[in-house]
């Protein structure tokens, strides 16, 4: 092999670039052709109220990063997210492991997790805030949400574990101690963090309309409906809070993401 | 070791009916048959990994050499076998050292070669205090050259600790390379059709007979 065949140019490094980034840019490109759309349109439209232009949207947002109670409203909001999601991962977890090893347990659950699975989210608030007292409801809906997939994910996870290492581990008397840490704990990991980031970004979607049903004082959801009923003066600041609630939702998505690589990194080693 | 009038069926289809089959302690018997004749089906009722509806299946401490590796994905070689609690450090380092891994201890499953991979099955195979092992087509699926090899590994290994094994192959090559006892199963259910000791003197004999009678199933 000569020198200048394996000598990398400037081509190669940008196929290589490419490779890497490639997905990332596409969205990046996706998502400036989606927001030119969107000034394109409002500015046609001419009508605030319904579409307010992206740089009208882009002002109001960093407004509100300029005012103390955007970081309590913000932070009230993440709070109850991530509170009725440890609840419902705790459970679905716990109820899962049943469920994967006792299939009659899953079959008796099946009609109650379906029916949460289908049921409106509104139709639940609903329900939910007759039963409880308003500060309550986000938490309990966000529940309701979450609970449904981690408990589906932990149990598929366990009844779909690798049959053939489980054969391999009765041959060998591993106990199961040993069968959960190094078989069925490395095949659910993946499985339970990719439903993970699916159920958080549900979980804020229910958890800021039963904000908004439930009038919860010092939220996003609250926020969200006094911007709305104040119209006339555009629905830019209606515009802000949605992306707030978006941008939280993918932020939490990476961070999830990122503790998966650790979780994972530190298994391995652990393990 | 003897299977004493067992019994099994998937479903409708009746595997094994009244079934026997000795086997001599501390030599290799090599068992043959067409496929879904119940090969493998008698390694795991050997195992334990089935029951029958009918019948003894003698209770043994088993080694199983599968015919994938069966290698735990996020240990690296050794900790495949300490993983096992019969297995102690000392030995598993020595039967890794036997199979030419010594220097791929830190190694995880998925660097592995298919040969490397299958390598590490056979030394936790060996390394486990079991009086019986069991093959599934282990060989299989790997080239001609890497299969000499492994029967050479194999043979190494066996030779030292003289387990009873029970082969399940395909190649009656194989069978009378490894075996000093080849039995051939056909029928529904399943029956031994060929059952010959194999020695220096006889291979060559056993192994034209054995392609008649695996001609005739």
């Amino acid at each position: 092999m000569t020198t200048s065949s394996i000598k990398p140019t400037k081509r190669t490094f940008a196929r290589a670039f490419f490779r890497r980034h490639g997905g990332t840019l596409l969205a990046l490109a996706a998502v400036l052709v989606l927001l030119a759309v969107w000034e394109v349109v409002a500015v046609c439209l001419h009508k605030e109220y319904m579409l307010p232009r992206f740089s009208a949207v882009c002002v109001a947002f960093f407004r509100l990063w300029g005012t103390a109670n955007f970081y309590r409203y913000t932070a009230s909001t993440l709070l109850r997210c991530l509170m009725s999601f440890a609840i419902a991962f705790v459970a679905g977890a716990l109820f899962g492991v049943i469920g994967g090893v006792f299939p009659l347990f899953r079959s008796a659950l099946k009609p109650l997790v379906g029916f949460f699975r289908a049921a409106p989210t509104m139709g639940l608030t609903l329900i939910i805030l007759v039963w409880l007292r308003a500060p309550y409801t986000p938490v309990c809906v966000g529940f309701l949400m979450v609970f449904p997939v981690i408990y589906t994910t932990v149990a598929d996870a366990i009844a779909t574990a690798p049959r053939d290492l489980l054969e391999m581990a009765k041959v060998y008397r591993m106990p199961m101690g040993r069968r959960i840490k190094t078989i069925y704990i490395p095949h659910a990991v993946p499985m339970i963090f990719s439903a993970s980031g699916t159920a958080f970004a549900l979980n804020i979607k229910a958890t800021v309309s039963a904000e908004i049903l439930a009038h919860t004082v010092g939220s996003i959801g609250v926020q969200m409906k006094i911007a709305a009923s104040d119209l006339l003066e555009g629905s830019a600041l209606l515009f802000a809070w949605l992306l707030v609630a978006v941008l939280l939702s993918v932020a939490v998505e990476y961070a999830l993401k990122g503790v998966q690589k650790l979780v994972v990194r530190r298994y391995r080693h652990a393990s | 070791m003897r299977l004493d009038h067992i019994s099994f069926a998937y479903g409708e289809k009746r595997i094994f009916e009244d079934f026997s089959l000795s086997v001599e302690e501390g030599a290799i018997t090599a068992v043959l048959g067409a496929s879904g004749v119940g090969k493998s089906t008698l390694l795991r009722l050997l195992a334990g990994l089935s029951a029958p509806t009918a019948g003894y299946v003698p209770a043994h401490q088993v080694s199983y050499l599968f015919q994938e590796p069966r290698l735990l994905p996020t240990l690296d070689v050794l900790h495949n076998l300490t993983a096992i609690p019969a297995i102690d450090e000392e030995s598993a380092r020595h039967w890794l050292s036997a199979v030419g891994l010594e220097d791929d201890l830190r190694t995880y499953p998925a660097a592995l070669s298919g040969g490397m991979a299958q390598r590490v099955s056979m030394a936790r195979a060996f390394a486990y205090p079991s009086d019986l092992l069991l093959m599934d087509e282990p060989f299989k699926g790997l080239d001609l050259s890497l299969r000499t090899r492994l029967y050479d590994v194999f043979l190494t290994l066996w030779r030292e600790r003289k387990l009873t094994t029970v082969l399940v192959t395909h190649d009656q090559e194989e069978a009378v390379a490894l075996a000093s006892r080849v039995v051939v199963l056909a029928g529904v259910p399943a029956e031994v059709t060929f059952d010959a000791l194999v020695s220096e003197n006889t291979r060559a004999a056993v192994s034209a007979s054995l392609r008649e009678a695996l001609l005739q199933v």
